[in-house]
């Protein structure tokens, strides 16, 4: 989507691109959003490689430790090393927010910005059917859907891009139906812009900053959503970790063993609040007038 | 350079007519009944030439602008607008995305809203280059600096790559009327543009259309409420009211020696033609709604002058005086100064 967004932008696509950086770089709050990412990715691609336990290996005389000097995170009840599993289970948790997120922005949007900008028929059927899918509680929806496509990360990751799109396409309408009203979409007209141009030049730039930050957002209920998948056999398979799974297997040893909900807890608390910091900062540097 | 081949090429084409509007009339559909904005409306524009277009808000002013460029949707629209001998009644939607902007172009009343805030100034006038004259990025850059130049904008190269929301109304004003002249379009309509903006910028931006209209020998449609405005720059005047042209002619003409009473009224003038006429100063009554229009002259429930006949018989629209048109019965009023 944006890709035809930054057509338009021309020639000074470069300098924005930098000028973002450089604004990144002077707004603390987003740097540190940045900088959380950043360290989870590093931790996920070369954390996990370096660690030296294996995240899937049980070691039955060594279960339920608490934190000490060889298991920096304690163990679990097979005597799985924690720390092993949050690097390892990092991948699957940035996959699913992020595909998943991602699929959900582009479809929901471009879905909403039709049905707001066309109007008509067009408006209603599309609506109709996001209803639809917005009328089911989102776990019952994605459970039907891993349900039907078979449990795997896969179907996990689509189920919650299905779950998240009527979200995003109602906000996108929302938006559109503001600003199609806008003075210089009319001037658009008036200097013969052809309406799908109007639309994805002139309208698509303007709503899509507060969906970015809903991204954001539903980035962390994603990573949960995930757990609960993973957690009822339909997303991610044990023995292989997710900070989901983590999550709601330490459910049950929440007295002995409270560390084991801790360290997930936190992974998903950090990811979460890194990118919702990135999420407010992009949103404001997004839009010109506070530059 | 291309701007060259649209430039008046001789000093008779001036006056020329280019696009003329004969029985336009426009009707939109509402729950209560269809109503009509527009009623039997006859005008041309001419080459270099400036027609004020003035009336009150909800006369009809802008929906006969925006029937010029095809903008009005869901009314049905009667009568004919020849456009350089082309009837742009039928046209799809497509030729007259090619007519807008290009050849008919539009300056609005907002310019504080008028532009899009998440592009700069010169890629918003670039667009309108690459889709009307398919420019390179590159080439349609150099144009729309080129554009912002043309409309007086100092340092054009460092203005075209701010955003809206940095420059002043009147400077944003400037740059919609670069973006509307970018492509040397025959016909420039001007919907109240100077209304927001305070009066320095007003006369600035007044003078800018005057020079470019000289300069390119733009046809322009200055739509306002303003008389002032009208008696300075304009050539020719119409005066509309509840859908119908009332009056035109000759700004001169039609200032100095106004022959409807709506025209009167809105001078402010006072005619010494009895006691009654001392109302004048202020049009008594309100607008009617155009749902309800009035039967016989439309303007005869305000009108000091009217009797029996301007309530149930329609004026025609007459030649008073050479190129004077006036739709009244009582017209030619004497006035005494």
């Amino acid at each position: 989507m944006s890709t035809l967004a930054a057509d338009n932008i021309g020639e000074t696509r470069e300098s924005r691109f930098c000028g973002l950086l450089r604004r990144t770089r002077d707004d603390r709050r987003s740097l540190i959003g940045l900088v959380i990412i950043i360290a989870i990715v590093l931790m996920a691609s070369v954390g996990a490689a370096l660690w030296p336990y294996d995240p899937t290996t049980a070691d039955f005389a060594r279960t339920l430790l608490p934190p000490n000097r060889l298991n920096w995170f304690g163990t679990d009840e097979l005597g799985r090393d924690i720390l092993a599993r949050i690097l390892v289970g990092a991948r699957v948790s940035l996959l699913v927010g992020a595909v998943s997120v991602g699929v959900a922005l582009v479809v929901g949007t471009a879905i909403g910005l039709v049905a707001g900008y066309v109007g008509g028929a067009i408006d209603g059927v599309l609506m109709r059917l996001m209803d639809v899918l917005f009328a089911f509680p989102s776990i019952l929806l994605a459970l039907a859907i891993t349900a039907v496509l078979g449990p795997s990360l896969q179907n996990a990751i689509l189920a919650i891009a299905v779950v998240y799109v009527p979200v995003f396409a109602r906000m996108a309408r929302a938006q559109t139906l503001v600003v199609r009203e806008m003075n210089y979409v009319e001037a658009m007209r008036a200097m013969g812009m052809h309406e799908g141009r109007i639309m994805v030049g002139t309208v698509l730039p303007n709503i899509l900053p507060p969906l970015l930050v809903l991204g954001s957002l539903l980035f962390a209920s994603a990573i949960i959503t995930e757990s609960y998948l993973s957690f009822l056999g339909l997303g991610i398979q044990p023995p292989d970790p997710s900070w989901g799974n983590m999550l709601k297997n330490a459910i049950g040893f929440l007295g002995e063993a409270p560390w084991m909900a801790w360290f997930p807890g936190v992974a998903i608390f950090l990811a979460v609040l890194g990118f919702n910091l990135c999420g407010d900062g992009l949103r404001d540097r997004l839009d010109p007038r506070d530059q | 350079m291309s701007e060259i081949a649209h430039a008046p090429k001789d000093v008779e084409a001036v006056g020329a007519p280019v696009l003329s509007v004969s029985n336009l009339s426009i009707t939109f559909n509402s729950p209560a009944g269809p109503v009509r904005a527009v009623d039997d409306v006859s005008f041309s524009l001419a080459r270099g030439r400036i027609l004020g277009l003035v009336g009150e808000s909800g006369c009809g002013k802008s929906v006969t602008a925006s029937s010029l460029l095809g903008l009005v949707r869901s009314a049905q629209t009667g009568g004919r607008i020849l456009f350089d001998g082309h009837d742009l009644a039928g046209l799809s939607e497509e030729d007259w995305q090619s007519i807008r902007g290009s050849a008919i172009s539009m300056i609005f009343q907002e310019p504080m809203t008028s532009l899009n805030p998440v592009f700069t100034v010169g890629e918003q006038i670039a667009e309108v280059l690459r889709v009307h004259r398919r420019l390179s990025r590159a080439q349609a850059h150099e144009q729309a600096v080129v554009a912002l130049r043309r409309v007086n904008i100092p340092a054009p190269e460092e203005r075209a790559k701010e955003y809206p929301h940095r420059l002043s109304g009147g400077m944003r004003q400037r740059v919609m009327i670069a973006m509307a002249l970018a492509c040397e379009p025959q016909v420039l309509i001007a919907d109240e543009p100077t209304t927001a903006l305070d009066v320095t910028v007003q006369a600035q931006i007044l003078a800018l259309i005057d020079e470019l209209r000289r300069r390119q020998g733009t046809a322009v449609l200055f739509i306002t409420h303003d008389l002032g405005v009208i008696a300075e720059f304009a050539d020719d005047v119409a005066v509309m009211y509840l859908g119908n042209i009332v009056e035109r002619g000759a700004a001169a003409d039609l200032l100095n020696s106004p022959q409807h009473p709506y025209t009167l009224g809105l001078l402010g003038s006072t005619p010494k033609l009895d006691a009654r006429a001392e109302r004048l100063t202020v049009i008594s009554g309100q607008v009617p709604m155009p749902s309800r229009r009035p039967s016989g002259c439309t303007f005869h429930q305000r009108c000091p002058f009217a009797d029996e006949h301007c309530a149930r018989d329609v004026p025609p629209h007459r030649e008073i005086a050479p190129a004077h048109w006036v739709s009244c019965w009582k017209a030619p009023i004497e006035l005494h100064a």
